[in-house]
């Protein structure tokens, strides 16, 4: 049976291409944030950055997770960095209180 | 320095004007577009536009999604060129190398260090722009 979605994609990698990264120019340092809402709007870039990081750690091409959003990527390392050390530190936290509680528990 | 990484399939730009191609008349492409040849005339694109390095965008269009110019809009050099017009009803995002000599109509624009913006920039107004109250 012909599958026309996976028809479409083979001739879209064929002809259009395989997806590929430009360099869009810098761009830390020529944002102007309002200083009313600032605060807020930073903290919503900051969650869609971590969020964007997540996902790029679960997908199984790192830069498919942002297809079409100019991101910088030492901002996105950085947050992927963060996300890992958050990640590890919560799970040490969540095993060590496992264990101080079955020691608790069944110790003597 | 920020990375815009360009996935045909996941984007949906099914359509390609390659390198050293020139086309001209009245078109509708449905679905994005990568033009890295030119592209003159009037139209519509029912998707994304990427307007690659070295390839050029003359005429009027319509661009129902985002716009991403690392190339020309226009076909003066420094002049503003009356005959361009592009309206984008998503985000217009202009790279270091991008120019734009026509008259650019976007809901939003990103520019980058670099960019160059000849001529005139209005902002598309929207549903979800804000009403205007009467005066009386």
């Amino acid at each position: 049976m012909l599958d026309a979605e996976a028809l479409d994609r083979y001739f879209t990698a064929q002809v259009v291409g395989v997806a590929i990264a430009v360099e869009m120019g810098p761009s830390d340092g020529i944002r102007r944030e309002p200083a009313q809402g600032m605060r807020l709007h930073l903290l919503g870039g900051h969650a869609e950055l971590l969020g964007e990081a997540a996902r790029s750690l679960i997908s199984p091409t790192s830069t498919a997770a942002w297809a079409g959003q100019p991101r910088s990527e030492l901002s996105l390392a950085r947050a992927r960095r963060r996300l890992l050390a958050g990640g590890s530190l919560l799970f040490l936290v969540a095993w060590s209180a496992a264990l101080w509680w079955l020691f608790r528990r069944f110790g003597t | 320095m920020d990375t815009l990484v360009i996935d045909p399939v996941k984007m949906n730009i099914v359509n390609r004007v390659a390198a050293e191609t020139t086309l001209s008349g009245a078109f509708h492409f449905q679905g994005g577009l990568l033009l890295q040849g030119s592209l003159n005339g009037e139209g519509e694109i029912a998707g994304r536009l990427v307007v690659w390095h070295d390839a050029k965008l003359v005429g009027r269009f319509r661009v129902l999604g985002d716009l991403y110019l690392l190339g020309r809009l226009g076909d003066t050099a420094d002049a503003i060129d009356e005959s361009t017009v592009i309206e984008c009803q998503g985000t217009a995002y202009v790279a270091s190398t991008g120019v734009s000599c026509g008259t650019l109509i976007a809901a939003r624009l990103r520019m980058y260090d670099g960019a160059v913006l000849q001529g005139p920039f209005r902002t598309l107004r929207g549903e979800q722009s804000l009403p205007v109250l009467s005066p009386t």
